[in-house]
Order: C-alpha cells, then structure tokens, then sequence
C-alpha cells in the first residue's frame, strides 16, 4: 500500500499551512520547456512566496504533448521531497484506502487532486467543481482552467491577484481535443 | 441465518459491481476496473473500435508509467520475467505508435467476448504494475551485511592502517573480490567475511568464501599468499553455524588458520 509521508505526518500543521495560506507566484511568464528525461512532457515552473513561511516553494506545471494530460503542483523540496499537493489532469483513479470508507467510494477518478491526510497518507479528492461531469470535462481539456482551479484550492495567485494563463495558440490547440488524442487515425496496427 | 448470509453475499456484489466505473468518449469507452495496484492506482481499460474488431487496451498508460510505478534497477530481471508471464498466461498482444509508445491490447469480432477481454488485459497490468511496486532486494539482509562489514573493515583498518585493501581482487583474477587483502612483509593475507540475516544467506556467504579461496589457488601470486583467513560473524542469532556443519567443515579445509569469531576478533594477531 501507499508509503507514509513522515515528512507530512509530522508537521501536519505546516503542511496545511502550505497548501492553505495565500501564496504568490513570482513569475508570470509561463514559458513551457521540455523536460531533460522526458520530451513528449513540457514543463514550467516558478518560484512562490507564502505569506509568513519562508522556505522555498515551487509552483509547476506540466504537460504531455498530443495529450489532455497535465499536472499542476506545489513542491517545497527543503520540506518534503515529493510534491505536497497535486492536481492530475487524467490517468488512473486513486484509491483511497481506508476501512471506514465504503469500498464503491474508495475509487476516486481523474481529474482530481493528491494530498495527504493527517496520518501522511496520500489521498485524492475531486471538489465540487470536479464532481460536476461537464466542468470537470472542460478543466481536463484546457490547461488554464486546471490552472485557475488549482489556484483556488490553494490559494495561490500571482502579484496582481490574477491566475497565470498560458497564451500559446498551438499548444491550447493540442491540449484542445475533444476526442481520442491522434493514435485512432494513425498507423497503429490493432491485429 | 440464510438470509443474513444472502445480504452478506448480496453487499458483496453490489461494491464490486459499483466499484467498476466507466467514462464515455466520442469513440471509446473507459472502463475503470475494480483492480487495484500495490500503488493504490485503479486499473482503467479502453474498449473501442477499429477495422470492424473491438480492441481491449491500456493505450499506452502502462508503458508511458501513468501509474507512476518506481523502478528499481536492480529489479530489472525479475520484472521482465514476471511481465513476459503475465503477457503469455493472458495472451496479450503489443503494438506501438509512432513515437514508439508500447500498448497492450487484445481484440474479439464479438461483443460477448469483450468482459473476458477486460478481464484479461486487467489481469495482465495488474500483475505487471505490481511487479514494478516490489522492491525485491532484500533491504533487511544488506543492512546488516553492511553493518558487519564496516564493523571488521573499521577493525582491521586501525590494526593494520595502510597494509589494508579493502574489497579487492588479486590483480590477475579481477572478478573475484575479498573483503580484505592485509600485505605484511611482502606477503599477503586474504581475508573474507562471513555472515548472513538467516541461514540462506549465512549458507551463501560460506560458499562464497571457499569458491574465492579456491579460484586464488589458480592466481600467479598464489606463491605470495601466506594466509586465508575466514572472519566468520558468531554475534548473529540469524543463523547457527551447526546447521551448516558440512559446508562450514569444508571452508576450514580451504583456509589456512582456522576461522576467525568475531567474538574473539583479536586470534586474529596470532596469524598476522
């Protein structure tokens, strides 16, 4: 099963203070840049100032080319070294497991956020935006949206009170299908 | 009594049932399976059409780790093995895309064999994804290998400082390594250690011991070996050197000096 984050477990209270408080996020250019490991993935980040704590944290977006798949997420590596809080555009549902849920309820789909319970367990959650089929839909389908939603929930924005909004035409396109991404009309061979 | 068992059998069916989910697309369906991973991630499988058959596949999550699996190198072997099982055992087929993306299907002309595809091709990821979740190195048996190794290099390093090589081969025999390689008046004294967290590795660590004595018979420095000496861990309550008599008896007609207890750590000044 899921390893605990004893990281998070033990400063619970500074956890929830990074995923909760007013954060700023420095940069507002977002330039998207190949990841080193992997290149169908873009990635971009920036640097974020939280209100009273000082340590550093990064805000960063990632997405898979041709795809509806991207993540949004918060890291401070001086306090955990994996990401505190995430939001996933698509891929697998989580469970969430737990005796005291009933097991229909333990599955929770994409697109949906990862935290961490108070134990330092990770766990998924959709908000009541992303329980509505069609909202959850339009987010999975543009990055910005999945941006300003993620924003919301940890109240996170930049110096103008403004979400970062990525402007690149081609890319919004990509992202933008409302179907199978391409591998239906290419040459795949299904025997 | 019946029916409480019924209501039992009754809840049963109906979590698993409800536990399976799906989402529909303009020209697929998602099935998001009651199968779950090591990882805590559902299995989900597309269902769609193409050339007049139903293809049942993973669309590439499994190979583009969607199921954010980790990987342990040393684990390769193992997970290869395991995978090209699950891929016989279920007859799984594989294709790729364009950019070399893998993807994991089976395909049926009828509608009724598609839940026994779903099954299948469920059934294959899960077993797959799961190996890739098991770190299969045994951390406990390396802990305490290393601990006992640092305690006797440690030792041997303050008695015997520079004249000490620490995890070295002959030069002529490069993959044969000893814990120690102690040279004292141009002579050297091969030194391995012995321990294990159970008997098995305990067993494996004096076969180790008597094949690296034996192959050091064949080095042209084998003139200028005074000593092999076995520096055996008798502090473990993981193994009983009784229970490994044979194999103990034959490694003392290896060495030169009769094994080293740790417990007695300093008979080993008698010998260098």
């Amino acid at each position: 099963m899921n390893k605990i984050n004893h990281d998070i477990k033990d400063s619970f209270e500074l956890f929830s203070k990074l995923r909760d408080e007013n954060k700023t996020i420095i940069n507002s250019d977002i330039t998207f840049e190949a990841k080193e490991n992997n290149t169908r993935w873009q990635k971009w980040k920036s640097e974020v100032e939280h209100q009273i704590c000082e340590l550093d944290i990064e805000f960063i977006v990632e997405v898979q080319k041709g795809t509806s798949k991207y993540g949004v997420k918060l890291h401070c590596k001086d306090f955990t070294k994996q990401p505190y809080f995430r939001f996933d555009s698509e891929g697998p549902a989580h469970r969430n497991y737990g005796i005291d849920i009933p097991l229909e309820e333990q599955s929770i789909n994409t697109p949906h956020f990862n935290s961490f319970d108070l134990n330092g367990y990770p766990i998924a959650y959709q908000n009541d935006v992303l329980k509505n089929d069609s909202e959850s839909k339009a987010i999975q389908e543009d990055v910005n949206f999945g941006i300003a939603l993620f924003c919301d929930e940890t109240n996170t924005k930049l110096k103008n009170n403004c979400y970062p909004q990525y402007q690149r035409q081609e890319l919004l396109l990509d992202l933008n299908h409302k179907s199978l991404p391409n591998f239906f009309t290419d040459n795949i061979i299904f025997e | 009594m019946m029916d409480n068992y019924e209501n039992i059998i009754e809840q049963i069916k109906k979590s698993f049932c409800n536990l399976t989910k799906s989402k529909v697309r303009d020209n697929y369906i998602e099935i998001i399976t009651n199968y779950s991973t090591l990882n805590n991630k559902f299995i989900s499988v597309f269902i769609f059409k193409k050339n007049n058959r139903y293809i049942v596949s993973d669309l590439g999550w499994f190979d583009q780790n969607y199921y954010d699996t980790p990987f342990y190198e040393e684990s390769e072997d193992m997970i290869k093995k395991i995978k090209s099982n699950y891929l016989n055992s279920y007859d799984i087929k594989v294709t790729f895309d364009e950019r070399s993306n893998c993807f994991y299907y089976k395909s049926t002309d009828s509608v009724s064999h598609i839940s026994s595809l779903v099954y299948d091709v469920s059934n294959f990821l899960l077993g797959s994804i799961n190996a890739y979740c098991i770190q299969f190195k045994d951390v406990k048996e390396e802990r305490h290998k290393e601990n006992f190794r640092k305690n006797v290099n440690h030792f041997l390093e303050e008695n015997y400082g520079t004249n000490v090589k620490l995890r070295t081969p002959l030069s002529d025999i490069k993959n044969v390594k000893f814990n120690a390689i102690i040279e004292k008046n141009s002579k050297l004294n091969l030194i391995n250690y012995v321990t294990g967290s159970s008997q098995y590795y305990f067993e494996n660590d004096l076969r180790r011991s008597i094949v690296n004595f034996d192959l050091s018979l064949k080095s042209k420095y084998s003139s200028s070996i005074k000593d092999k000496i076995t520096i055996i861990n008798d502090e473990s309550e993981d193994f009983s050197i009784e229970k490994s008599y044979n194999i103990y008896e034959l490694l003392v007609s290896r060495t030169t000096k009769p094994p080293v207890m740790w417990s007695e750590k300093e008979k080993i000044f008698e010998y260098i």
